[in-house]
């Protein structure tokens, strides 16, 4: 509220002055004046009947005296000019955190006879009714909140704008995280004075013991470390959930990879488990691109999980499994009964080995499926590489070359050089020594060296160590007085190639239980397959891989184009993703939840602190702009206040009280309707000040005597 | 809020004041013209129209008249009745005259309003004083609040008025009405029968009736002025005041509004006409005036009325 008329300096100047008068009036009017009669008895007789008592005209007076302050007060306040329109108070910043995350699926929401809507759709209704009872001025930012904080729309005051941003959200298929969601919501206000958070979620989530929302009391809730500071916040809370809590089952965990020795058969882990206060039984079905393949039935205690570990085929693309209640249970929520798994691609290797004879080596090629084709150094020639063997015109995609380098380098995208000698790998030195290998990798080593142990190898002959160039990568060392030499492998014109550093002959090596694990980790990472292949990512969580596509495809239809090729990627949706390039597809993943304490949608008590957080309420405001008036109020206002006028007629006290109560509330019930309906602030001032008069000009006289 | 004491005293100065001040020669030209208006009224009436009771022992006869209401059947001329078929009683000529009494109350009530009802009243007395003395009768008048303290042997001509004034300006004003008492100590002294005009406010609680009707037991002719003041009639007040009883000194908060002016104005008018009413009851002429009605205009209708002069 702003004023334009005279200074609130000058005001006081007016009120100290006839304040005084007032005052200074009121109190010769206590000094009562002084009338000589003849006589009291004729007085005395009238008397009897009809004069108030002492005190009663005391209140009289005294409330009289507050109403000429009052009225004074008021013309006052008229003179000053107050307009509600032209302040430039900061206004009301108000955050609507919302759930976006996948509890909010649950369908549990009553809405009649067996019918039911999900949290989302009433968390939506919630958002709509706080919208709509906002403050015209008030500022809303929309913030939902998933596995992440996500800005929605800015400050926006018009109710409009937020309806139709609201409109198109749809809950994420991942798990909640409240203090990414408060944290952000704080960031946004922390410039503002007036600032309120309304939290609209299930609360089938765990709080985090970090957040710190004082007055903190008690010492055990005070947080250790504080990943979010409420301080000075107003925080209110919309929950959504069922009239009765309801169960759950879920995949909870779900992987799938292929027998290394059998391309076509693979394993299948998954783990269900059961969020309902009663044993389930259920059946579990694969498809494999669609197709079924395999089902299995289980009991799940109440609260209990069960991990099975199932081998099938799986020749195919997308695994899919799909947990159904086969004890009548309605399932809630649909989402996490569902899991998605891509299947590692698995071509069929075609390798051409160049070497010696050595049946160390050729029987651990032997044991890997495909096509194997071996050659003396003397009998190889290029063309070799370009038509391997009987598949007839196709290229090998795989080319070792043992104790043997060839004169030209061949464009075969995957080549192994065992022992070569200066080329395509530089050597930095060469020892001629026994040597034990020391490192092999640590404890997160490459694919290649994956339950690769070579600690009790020992080398004789003459060891490489090799000039190690931008983008190459070591993946073994031997350290002996300061020398080293390496398994390297490294990139050159779209070829990988790895290089050993020593001769098969010279070590031992071929001799060790590791080394056709060595081989067949070496295989399967050229031909793109590995051990630590992801079948299935977990929605919600950060995965950063290389993909040379420029568009994504999403679970849901909807596409998204993409720039660069180093993708930080945060799967929203469960299902399968594909990446294309041209139009074509490279690259394709599975999603699923797979999150315990998502799956758990029991909705609880939101605590922070240790203090419930305060419900939120719709706010009563009577505004100029408003344009439904509170008759209801005003008419009780003015009820009570004719009320009490009417019994201004009663003997004593009572009756001076009632008077000065019932000509204020009359006077402030016409002052609020007169605001409401839009009468200028001194207008209405200057009316209610007539009312008082008026009021107390008609009472004044029926208030003393019958 | 000034000291009641003092109000009083002040009140009784400037009464004693204006009291003073109004003898003075012009006064007695008043009265003399009073006197003169008297005889010419007097001059015009007809002995039938003068229906005043006479009654004594061992008195001469005189006339005869029409019976009235209150006389005394023994004065009943039996003979005549036989006769006319009417009832006279007979007149007998006084061999004494009837001295006039004149009981003004000088008590603390007589010294308010504006102008003082005391002055009015001393006029008023005084007035008829010199009148009843110019008729040859003999006249005291006597200042009363409570008892009479001094009480007056009735005087004979004109030249009484002197003495008269002389005695009034010794009198202490002011004190409590008290008409009974008043009338109790004049009947104690035991002076002959004859006419009291009693001028008072009559504003006392302390019954009128009692000293009226002590005053009629021992035969006296009473006649009644009750004076009151313009502010009595009409109070000139409004909101919260004080009372003050300048008798009694005892205060009272009274709020004034017209609907207890119109309280009080009734009241009074009921209390008037409670006087007039008890009076007429018993054939005692009651005179009302205000302290600012016309001396004359009093007098005249006094004279009409008749009773105290012959």
């Amino acid at each position: 509220m702003s004023f334009s008329g005279f200074t609130f300096a000058f005001l006081a100047k007016i009120f100290g002055l006839f304040g005084g008068l007032i005052a200074l009036m009121y109190l010769l009017k206590m000094r009562e004046r002084l009338v000589p009669v003849s006589a009291h008895f004729l007085w005395e007789k009238i008397l009897k009947a009809g004069q108030r008592s002492l005190i009663a005209r005391l209140l009289r007076r005294f409330f009289s005296f507050l109403l000429q302050l009052l009225i004074l007060g008021f013309i006052l306040f008229a003179m000053s000019n107050p307009s509600e329109h032209q302040e430039k108070k900061e206004p009301q910043k108000t955050v609507i955190l919302l759930d976006q995350s996948a509890s909010m699926l649950t369908n549990d929401i009553g809405a009649g006879q067996n019918e039911f809507i999900n949290r989302w759709s009433k968390a939506l209704q919630e958002v709509r009714n706080i919208i709509k009872n906002k403050d015209p001025e008030e500022e809303i930012s929309l913030v939902t909140f998933s596995h992440q904080a996500i800005p929605r729309v800015s400050w926006q005051k018009d109710p409009k704008d937020l309806f139709s941003n609201l409109e198109q959200l749809l809950p994420h298929h991942t798990p909640g995280n409240i203090v990414s969601g408060l944290r952000y919501a704080m960031q946004v206000l922390q410039n503002f004075k007036k600032k309120k958070i309304i939290l609209v979620t299930d609360g089938a989530y765990s709080l985090s013991n970090d957040i710190f929302w004082p007055p903190v009391k008690q010492e055990k809730c005070k947080p250790k470390n504080k990943k979010v500071d409420l301080t000075g916040i107003e925080l209110e809370l919309v929950q959504v959930k069922p009239q009765k809590p309801v169960g759950n089952i879920a995949i909870t965990a779900f992987s799938a990879r292929p027998l290394p020795t059998d391309s076509d058969v693979g394993q299948v882990l998954i783990e269900v488990t059961n969020f309902s206060t009663k044993p389930r039984r259920i059946s579990i079905k694969f498809y494999v691109d669609d197709n079924w393949r395999a089902t299995r039935n289980l009991t799940i205690e109440a609260g209990d999980r069960v991990t099975k570990i199932i081998k099938m085929p799986l020749i195919g693309r997308q695994l899919q499994a799909v947990v159904k209640s086969m004890d009548g249970f309605e399932d809630k929520l649909e989402l996490d009964n569902q899991a998605w798994s891509i299947l590692p691609r698995k071509p069929d290797p075609r390798i051409l080995l160049v070497s010696e004879h050595n049946l160390f080596l050729e029987a651990a090629l032997l044991l890997i499926p495909g096509y194997f084709e071996k050659v003396l150094p003397t009998e190889y020639a290029p063309e070799l590489v370009e038509d391997c063997g009987e598949i007839g015109g196709a290229p090998c995609n795989l080319v070792i070359y043992n104790d043997f380098v060839p004169a030209k380098i061949p464009a075969t995208p995957n080549q192994f050089y065992i022992n070569p000698q200066g080329r395509p790998f530089k050597v930095k030195n060469q020892i001629e020594k026994n040597l034990q290998i020391l490192w092999t990798g640590g404890a997160n080593p490459h694919p290649i060296m994956e339950n690769v142990s070579m600690k009790d190898v020992n080398l004789w002959g003459v060891s490489s160590s090799f000039v190690k160039e931008k983008g190459d990568k070591s993946l073994m060392q031997v350290d002996a007085r300061g020398t080293i030499f390496s398994l390297l492998k490294t990139k050159k014109d779209g070829r990988r190639m790895l290089g050993l550093g020593f001769s098969l002959k010279d070590s031992d090596f071929v001799l060790q239980v590791s080394f056709p694990v060595f081989i067949l980790n070496m295989v399967n990472w050229f031909r793109g397959t590995s051990p630590s292949f992801l079948a299935t990512y977990s929605t919600g969580e950060p995965n950063r891989f290389f993909v040379d596509s420029d568009l994504i495809k999403y679970p849901d239809g909807s596409k998204t184009e993409l720039s660069g090729k180093n993708l930080v990627f945060i799967p929203k949706l469960s299902g399968i993703y594909s990446f294309l390039n041209n139009g074509k597809k490279v690259k394709e993943i599975a999603t699923s939840l797979l999150s315990k304490l998502e799956s758990n949608i029991h909705t609880q008590e939101v605590k922070i602190s240790c203090k419930t957080v305060p419900a939120w309420t719709p706010q009563i405001r009577l505004t100029k702009k408003s344009t439904s008036i509170p008759w209801k109020y005003l008419i009780i206002l003015f009820l009570a206040g004719v009320g009490m006028l009417i019994m201004t007629y009663l003997r004593g006290a009572w009756g001076a009280i009632m008077a000065f109560l019932g000509i204020l509330c009359i006077a402030l019930a016409c002052l609020s309707l007169l605001l409401t309906i839009g009468l200028q602030p001194w207008t209405a001032l200057v009316l209610s000040v007539l009312i008082i008069l008026g009021l107390e000009w008609f009472t004044y006289n029926r208030r003393i005597t019958v | 809020m000034p000291d009641p004491k003092k109000y009083v005293k002040s009140k009784v100065e400037n009464a004693r004041k204006l009291i003073d001040d109004s003898m003075n020669k012009d006064f007695l030209r008043e009265l003399e013209r009073l006197f003169l208006i008297s005889r010419q009224i007097m001059a015009g009436r007809t002995r039938a129209e003068r229906k005043t009771k006479k009654t004594g022992s061992g008195l001469e006869f005189s006339e005869h008249r029409e019976y009235v209401p209150g006389d005394d059947f023994r004065t009943i001329d039996w003979n005549l009745y036989s006769r006319l078929d009417k009832l006279f009683v007979r007149l007998y000529e006084e061999e004494e005259d009837l001295p006039v009494y004149v009981l003004f109350d000088v008590s603390s009530s007589m010294l308010e309003g504006n102008p003082v009802k005391l002055l009015h009243a001393f006029r008023l007395s005084a007035a008829l004083s010199y009148v009843a003395l110019a008729h040859l009768d003999r006249v005291a008048m006597m200042p009363f609040s409570g008892t009479i303290d001094n009480f007056f042997l009735p005087g004979r001509g004109k030249a009484r008025m002197f003495k008269i004034f002389h005695q009034i300006k010794k009198t202490e004003l002011g004190g409590v009405t008290d008409l009974e008492k008043a009338a109790r100590s004049f009947v104690y002294r035991k002076p002959r029968l004859g006419k009291v005009v009693l001028v008072s406010d009559f504003l006392t609680t302390r019954g009128y009736r009692e000293a009226v009707n002590m005053l009629r037991y021992h035969k006296y002719k009473v006649i009644t002025i009750q004076v009151l003041s313009p502010q009595e009639f009409s109070p000139d007040v409004n909101g919260d005041i004080e009372l003050l009883d300048i008798e009694t000194g005892k205060l009272k908060s009274v709020t004034v509004t017209k609907n207890l002016l119109r309280a009080y104005k009734s009241e009074l008018k009921k209390f008037i006409i409670e006087i007039r009413s008890f009076c007429q009851d018993r054939s005692i002429p009651y005179f009302n005036t205000r302290s600012d009605d016309k001396l004359e205009t009093l007098m005249l209708d006094v004279f009409r009325k008749g009773g105290i002069i012959k």
